[in-house]
């Protein structure tokens, strides 16, 4: 499973409009790992802290390190240059960290833990062109 | 009025992208991913995950204060300064 930035902070963040949502699909995950990459947790890191403030911040990234079920996923060259490809190949007006998701969970054919339509989109379209 | 600094160290466990591919070359149908790391990668990660998602569940709330106001919140602006 690939997490999204949108359904760590609505996990996170009591006053996001899924929240509860997050918390339901949260405690379904029995077996699987949540792979959660690298560019994701920034980018989570950064609108925690904004809206809660920098300790709750850091609580939240304790709580992911000691996680079992919760691996960061860094991406590594090869990885960077493929999704630059998609990115040259598709052209759809989505930012970098959401191309990174769409392709983990498209290339490794991971379920999605995601409340963005954006991305749940681009990877339906994706999948109409492949 | 007083201050104190604190310094403050996160360490995060991190999955690379040849550690990934060995948990999928080992992976069976009956297997989850978390198997795969217990059975393969045992001491070194899992002495430092010692909590599992109902923990989690209980850490998050705890850490609510009843707001019943929700919002719908915008990431990019406040990772990006932009809007989508």
């Amino acid at each position: 499973m690939i997490a999204d930035s949108s359904f760590l902070i609505a996990l996170f963040l009591e006053q996001d409009e899924n929240h509860d949502n997050a918390i339901i699909d949260f405690s379904k995950v029995i077996t699987d790992l949540i792979l959660i990459p690298d560019r994701v947790l920034e980018e989570v890191f950064t609108v925690v802290t904004y809206k809660n403030g920098i300790l709750y911040a850091i609580k939240v990234l304790e709580r992911i390190k000691l996680n079992k079920r919760c691996f960061i996923y860094h991406l590594n060259s090869s990885e960077e240059e493929a999704i630059f490809a998609l990115i040259n190949k598709l052209k759809i007006r989505i930012s970098f960290i959401d191309y990174c998701v769409a392709y983990l969970t498209i290339i490794k054919n991971e379920e999605l833990l995601c409340y963005d339509q954006e991305i749940i989109s681009f990877k339906k379209k994706y999948k109409s062109i492949v | 009025m007083h201050t104190a600094k604190v310094i403050l160290i996160v360490k995060v466990i991190s999955l690379s992208e040849e550690a990934y591919q060995i948990l999928k070359r080992n992976k069976k149908p009956s297997m989850s991913f978390s198997d795969i790391v217990i059975t393969h990668m045992k001491d070194d990660i899992s002495k430092q995950k010692t909590e599992d998602i109902n923990d989690l569940i209980k850490w998050i709330r705890l850490h609510e204060t009843g707001a019943k106001k929700k919002e719908k919140i915008d990431h990019d602006l406040i990772a990006y300064g932009v809007k989508r």
